[in-house]
């Protein structure tokens, strides 16, 4: 196996291939790839290397939608927003929020390939956009929104009600 | 495509639900078992840190352990009188396990409080609890209990994870720098009024002062609130740790002697400097760089004025908070999630790059 020397300059030009769960292939810049933690890391481990990385978690589809955002924010500093402003959810730019407006399925599925290949901006993105649609809402119409069953016994939820009720005041 | 929240995993739906108020966490451990599972720790981070009618619903759950001591499943049940009460049905959640935030003040202001401080705390002990945050805020009284939290040596693991430190209270402050100093080495922000009229128990403040700082495995975000404090002694005091400080805000300090700013300069972390008003133009003389002011409410008469100078760091100025100590938000407010300034990320994600997310 070679061993990666990784001069910046020429690499920044670099091309990856990376190979969705039906074994379609994608091309893409490497600076673009890079975006996602887990393809950086293993870049850096493997070194060059023409081969395509299989990503056997996602989709085609799912696949060409995180490109999308990582193309549309590849000159984006991805900064932590390290202060305790972060947790605010509304304020998602419009592109990321048209960017969001997909299907419920689609968009579970962008999370869980943000978490996989570890690419936190989109992460928080889908996930703000998920806590947005819970927000305001009753545990019941939660369920509804997000076509969960209700697995507690009338006991438990009883119970669950009772000790964590300290918040129940407007 | 149908949408099935199954496939979420439980580290993903704490993702979403960390974005949520406690109001809305409530109704996300109301949804369902996994739900609750994740949302529960959560809602329980900080009962202490909202209106006093929650925190008192919370004290009431945190005495049903105390009357129980250490058993949750097991040993309380066929002899006393059954069925009526709920202090008989085993607890779903061990609640005070998930403490991470404990706002003293709010604690010690809470009705029927007294002669239980020393038992929760012995609770949370007992647990092997390590706070995140700790708050006093100044309400004005005074309890002798205040200093016993820091000067017990029981009580100091607690203490061994703390990244927050906010500190009102207008007491002699040595007991707890130097608490911190023996035993934090995570802080990442501290906010601390002190005050001291002996010059012996100041230097020896600024002494353990200086070892906290030290220790620190962060860039820190410091504020020191000293009316009339020895500015020359402090800045001498922090003039070994440049590289410690992040951001750092002197307010009300007595800097009439101190004429040299150029240690500024030499501090490569720092992205913003403040200190209280009127020593503006001579430092700005040095920094080169224009400042903006800061109008707030030091308490309920008194406004206090401060000029903020920022630095630009690898160019990422933009989303930062113009005003670092006073993004506006009180912790009593907001529910933060106390984990995501728990490192700074730049700082170690050189160190450790994995792992950020291991739950």
């Amino acid at each position: 196996m070679a061993t990666g020397s990784t001069s910046t300059n020429i690499s920044e030009l670099k091309k990856i291939k990376l190979t969705s769960s039906e074994g379609t292939e994608f091309v893409v810049d490497k600076d673009v790839g890079e975006k996602s933690i887990l393809l950086k890391n293993m870049l850096e481990d493997v070194g060059e290397n023409d081969m395509a990385i299989p990503l056997p978690n996602v989709t085609g589809p799912i696949l060409t939608k995180v490109i999308e955002y990582c193309t549309h924010h590849r000159d984006d500093f991805f900064i932590s927003q390290d202060d305790d402003n972060k947790k605010t959810s509304d304020d998602i730019d419009e592109w990321d929020s048209e960017f969001c407006k997909v299907d419920q399925g689609t968009l579970f599925e962008l999370i869980l390939a943000a978490n996989y290949l570890d690419i936190k901006p989109l992460l928080d993105l889908t996930c703000k956009t998920v806590a947005n649609m819970i927000k305001g809402k009753s545990p019941e119409e939660i369920r509804k929104t997000f076509n969960i069953a209700n697995d507690f016994t009338p006991e438990e939820e009883i119970q669950v009600k009772r000790e964590n009720e300290w918040c129940e005041e407007r | 495509m149908a949408a099935d929240t199954s496939q979420l995993v439980a580290d993903v739906i704490t993702e979403i639900l960390e974005n949520l108020s406690v109001r809305d966490l409530l109704s996300a451990l109301l949804v369902n078992r996994e739900w609750c599972q994740v949302a529960v720790p959560m809602y329980w981070k900080a009962p202490f840190s909202y209106k006093y009618k929650r925190s008192m619903t919370a004290l009431k759950i945190y005495e049903l352990f105390l009357e129980r001591g250490s058993s949750t499943l097991i040993g309380t049940t066929e002899n006393s009188a059954r069925g009526t009460t709920i202090q008989e049905t085993p607890m779903l959640y061990d609640y005070p396990l998930f403490l991470k935030e404990l706002n003293y003040t709010n604690l010690l202001a809470l009705k029927g409080i007294d002669g239980k401080v020393n038992a929760i705390l012995q609770m949370l002990i007992n647990r092997g609890i390590r706070l995140n945050t700790f708050i006093m805020d100044n309400t004005g009284s005074k309890s002798e209990r205040h200093y016993e939290i820091w000067t017990t040596p029981r009580y100091a693991s607690i203490f061994s994870s703390l990244i927050r430190v906010e500190i009102r209270t207008p007491f002699p402050k040595n007991h707890v720098i130097k608490t911190l100093a023996k035993n934090c080495t995570m802080l990442s922000y501290l906010d601390i009024n002190l005050h001291d009229n002996s010059i012996d128990r100041v230097k020896k403040t600024l002494n353990y002062l200086e070892e906290f700082i030290s220790v620190q495995r962060c860039p820190l975000n410091l504020r020191l609130v000293f009316p009339n404090g020895p500015g020359k002694m402090l800045i001498k005091t922090l003039q070994s740790q440049f590289e410690s400080l992040k951001r750092l805000e002197l307010v009300k300090w007595n800097f009439s002697e101190c004429d040299d700013w150029g240690w500024l300069k030499k501090c490569p972390n720092l992205t913003e400097f403040a200190i209280t008003s009127s020593l503006q133009t001579r430092v700005s003389a040095i920094l080169d760089v224009k400042y903006e002011t800061y109008h707030s409410k030091s308490s309920n008469n008194s406004r206090l004025t401060t000029a903020h100078w920022h630095f630009d760091k690898d160019g990422e100025t933009s989303s930062m908070p113009n005003f670092y100590f006073h993004s506006g938000k009180s912790s009593m407010v907001q529910y933060y999630d106390i984990d995501d300034f728990q490192y700074d990320y730049h700082y170690l994600e050189a160190r450790t790059r994995k792992s950020r997310r291991k739950n």
